[in-house]
């Protein structure tokens, strides 16, 4: 188990991340948040940020941004239980399951500088969570592939439309050949559910990137 | 300057530029970039309603009964910078009572603030006329794509609500969106 970890974290330290910043293995409390339910998946977590990477502010995001938007009707629940109503925008109805993932497709070598999120938060009690992750394997290995929880952010405190980002500095650069990305939504506080309807919306997600020069 | 099979003389290609002529036809543009959706493929407005895969992997409605309103969604992965010429959507249309009705959508948010979707309608469609198979053009005004502020969906219904479906004679399979890259000058079409 301790040689899988060290695996693990030298996999993670090189797929999706820079030298720069560094992975752990995930509490359990940081695996169920994330919906990450099986004790036998190897996960681990990104530090987060300690720094606000600088950012346009101009219409455009500056002349080298990039884009790829997933609309909350992308989400596709993590088991047959999630249920969900909506059209661009979507609320989850799920009695017992709160969890959605939606795939990106980035060029190989993209960086990636933000996640932004796009919703609306009417709840008192629970609140939307959003996740970027990799799932990241060596070619021909027989092990397990390795979960990266490479960042969240959370609707905590908003009452109406909010907009929330997960800050990547230094960016996330991405791994095409061993890696696979993709956003996870968590629609309640809790990670069991029930979810809370209309009272939590999730209108999209838009990564912004660019591409090394 | 010898004019080959497979080479457009630069004068003769500013004047068309020049024009706002399109040097092909209105359904393949100089340029053309492709993405297409399996019908199937679609993301139901909501997950509790039937769907069903015929042999072309496309979609229909899986339980006529049920009458709340069967709408998929086909998100639109279009670079910045591009333009969005049209979509045409393919399919089967054997019924006299049920058209399959198409939107082509645009929603934009602020770019760094929170905001109510302001969603626009930017052309629409639907099948009709002789039974079998159909192909319809949606939406014919060329769109600039902003995926900094939107995103871009296709939604087919295949019946709305409180009306019961007709299975497999309405089927929806492929949803074709016709795009074209700005970047015109360095493209492949300058070399044999």
């Amino acid at each position: 188990m301790k040689v899988r970890m060290v695996m693990a974290t030298a996999l993670a330290a090189s797929c999706g991340t820079t030298l720069a910043q560094s992975t752990r293995p995930a509490t359990m409390a940081e695996r169920l948040a994330a919906g990450f339910n099986d004790r036998t998946q190897m996960v681990m977590v990104r530090d987060a940020a300690t720094t606000t990477a600088r950012r346009s502010d101009s219409v455009a995001g500056g002349p080298s941004a990039r884009f790829q938007t997933r609309l909350g009707v992308s989400f596709s629940g993590t088991d047959s239980n999630y249920a969900y109503t909506g059209a661009n925008s979507v609320q989850c109805t799920s009695d017992t399951n709160p969890f959605a993932t939606a795939n990106l497709d980035l060029p190989d070598g993209a960086l990636i500088d933000w996640v932004d999120v796009f919703g609306q938060d009417h709840s008192t009690t629970d609140n939307l969570t959003l996740f970027l992750v990799s799932t990241c394997a060596t070619t021909g290995s027989m092990s397990p592939p390795t979960f990266t929880v490479l960042g969240d952010v959370s609707s905590s405190g908003d009452a109406g439309n909010f907009f929330h980002t997960i800050v990547l500095n230094p960016p996330v650069s991405v791994d095409r050949f061993s890696c696979k990305y993709a956003l996870r939504s968590r629609f309640t506080s809790s990670t069991t559910g029930p979810c809370v309807g209309f009272d939590m919306i999730l209108d999209k997600v838009r990564v912004q990137y660019h591409l090394p020069e | 300057m010898p004019i080959t099979s497979n080479r457009v003389p630069l004068s003769l290609l500013a004047l068309l530029l020049a024009a706002g002529a399109d040097p092909a036809s209105a359904d393949a543009p100089a340029n053309p970039e492709y993405a297409s959706h399996f019908g199937i493929l679609g993301r139901p407005t909501n997950s509790a309603v039937v769907y069903r895969r015929d042999g072309y992997a496309g979609a229909y409605c899986g339980d006529p009964a049920d009458t709340s309103a069967k709408r998929l969604i086909y998100p639109i992965d279009a670079p910045g910078g591009f333009t969005i010429d049209h979509i045409r959507v393919s399919g089967v249309d054997q019924s006299a009572t049920h058209d399959l009705n198409l939107k082509f959508f645009k929603v934009c948010q602020p770019f760094l603030a929170a905001g109510t979707p302001d969603i626009q309608l930017i052309g629409s469609g639907h099948s009709a006329g002789t039974d079998g198979t159909f192909s319809v053009l949606v939406g014919t005004s060329s769109q600039p794509v902003m995926p900094e502020t939107c995103a871009y969906y296709v939604q087919a219904e295949l019946s709305a609500a409180d009306t019961a479906c007709v299975g497999p004679d309405l089927v929806v399979r492929e949803v074709r969106v016709h795009m074209r890259d700005p970047d015109l000058i360095f493209k492949d079409s300058f070399e044999s």
